[in-house]
């Protein structure tokens, strides 16, 4: 199958890593290609940013569909254009954030997200709202380091690490969910920490192996999203 | 990867009707086995027989575990033996109900369950508080079918049909989730049916195929269930047991 990767930025080291960690994770059957946009942000940590990235997702999304791509990827925990492109995709298309806590609430009673910068906190509770998992979230924790400065992995997981215990002991989280699709790759780093502090009972999620594998599972069954939900409004409209 | 599937009832007669269905839809990687119960009721549809098939069903999970497994799936919707099985292995253990609730919730605002089995529509309105998703949940319907005429495939599927189209009708439902494991191979009938009666874009969920495909995902990606969720019970003597 095909799927494609949408990098909702403009950074080309976070496309060309994306089409790293997406590959490695793919199955054999399933052939990974990744985009970036032209216009939009170098990286998303406002809701202001989300939005201005979100148009050149969804050109992205119809792209995709044209050149018959099996499921879509946006790939950022603000889950940028993914509701839109829904209106106007037949294929699946999935968001990482939404994705990765319903694994996480299937994997646990209770999950804390931990992410970049503070600021991101709100957004990412309301998805655990609009995911209908408010109950299942125990909080929603930040490492204080922006998105593409995730580049130094050790400075990135130490401070995972710290906070993802933060998120165990003080918060009650019992699965633990990456909220950066900049840390993909690091769970193992975030798992090894957590048993070196004694904590072996945690699974940590990688939001962008969650969406990987939920597009897997969504195109082998023939699966895609709601109609009613999000209903054909035809792609029209200038620069679309 | 070697994923068992149990099926939670004395029903050995079921084994090779599952491992055909499962296997079907399995990945080429994948090797799928079937076990059924030594000991317990012949078919679950109730919480009542769901509680007499968990200590079977989950002495097949523990075996499972042993035998090398790296997934196993409880074939039915009461999704019997699922969370005292997470505390006594540590591979993952899909329970249809919650795996197709969670992924209905992702595939649509609101779904409706569609059951052949009219005693479980009490099972689903228990899973949807379990799950936390009892917000999406627009409905759950049964057939009306008397569980002796089951066996009248037609019938049952005209009824399946017709209370999905009224679950999207007139309860809101933008998803249908099929509300049985050992019927699930009408899924695509009910799909077909509801679609000739004009209503297209609903997705219609087989909840034993997704949970293989969950199981097939998370054994993909290394995770099983928290611990910390579902720790290892404390040793102590269990007469019987």
């Amino acid at each position: 199958m095909d799927i494609r990767v949408i990098a909702p930025v403009t950074s080309q080291e976070c496309e060309a890593r994306a089409f790293e960690q997406y590959s490695a994770g793919a199955r054999r059957d399933t052939r990974i290609s990744t985009v970036l946009l032209e216009r939009g942000p170098a990286s998303i940590e406002s809701a202001y940013e989300e939005m201005l990235a979100a148009p050149g997702v969804l050109a992205q999304i119809l792209e995709a569909e044209r050149e018959g791509m099996d499921a879509v990827i946006s790939n950022c925990m603000a889950d940028p254009g993914v509701a839109a492109g829904r209106e106007i995709a037949s294929i699946p298309v999935i968001g990482p954030a939404e994705a990765s806590m319903h694994l996480a609430a299937m994997l646990g009673e209770r999950f804390s997200v931990v992410t970049v910068l503070e600021r991101l906190i709100p957004a990412l509770r309301r998805c655990a709202h609009a995911s209908g998992l408010s109950q299942q979230l125990a909080s929603v924790r930040a490492v204080n380091i922006p998105v593409l400065e995730l580049t130094d992995r050790t400075r990135a997981a130490t401070a995972l690490v710290h906070e993802a215990i933060r998120a165990v002991q003080d918060d009650g989280a019992h699965v633990i969910v990456l909220g950066c699709t900049g840390m993909a790759g690091l769970a193992g780093a975030v798992q090894q920490g957590l048993a070196q502090a004694g904590i072996n009972d945690v699974p940590v999620v990688d939001p962008a192996m969650a969406a990987l594998k939920i597009a897997e599972a969504l195109v082998d069954m023939g699966l895609s999203h709601s109609k009613p939900s999000w209903t054909d409004v035809g792609a029209t409209g200038s620069g679309v | 990867m070697k994923i068992r599937v149990i099926i939670p009832a004395v029903a050995k007669h079921f084994e090779p009707v599952a491992l055909d269905y499962y296997s079907r839809a399995a990945r080429s990687d994948v090797e799928i086995s079937v076990v059924s119960l030594a000991e317990g009721p012949s078919f679950v549809g109730s919480l009542y027989q769901a509680a007499l098939a968990a200590p079977g069903t989950v002495s097949r999970i523990a075996e499972a575990e042993r035998e090398g497994v790296d997934a196993v799936i409880c074939d039915c919707m009461t999704d019997p033996g699922v969370e005292a099985a997470r505390e006594v292995v540590s591979i993952p253990v899909l329970g249809p109900a919650e795996t197709s609730f969670h992924i209905a919730a992702m595939l649509g605002h609101r779904f409706s369950v569609v059951t052949p089995i009219d005693s479980l529509v009490p099972v689903f309105h228990h899973h949807a508080r379990r799950t936390g998703l009892q917000r999406q949940l627009a409905s759950v319907r049964g057939v009306n079918i008397p569980s002796s005429e089951l066996g009248n495939e037609e019938r049952v599927l005209q009824s399946l049909i017709h209370q999905a189209a009224t679950a999207i009708r007139d309860d809101g439902a933008h998803v249908i989730i099929f509300g049985s494991t050992g019927m699930a191979r009408l899924t695509a009938s009910v799909k077909q049916g509801i679609e000739r009666e004009g209503l297209r874009g609903v997705p219609v969920i087989d909840p034993a195929i997704l949970s293989l495909k969950i199981a097939e995902a998370f054994v993909d990606i290394g995770l099983s269930h928290s611990k910390r969720t579902y720790p290892t019970p404390p040793e102590k003597e269990i007469a019987g047991y």
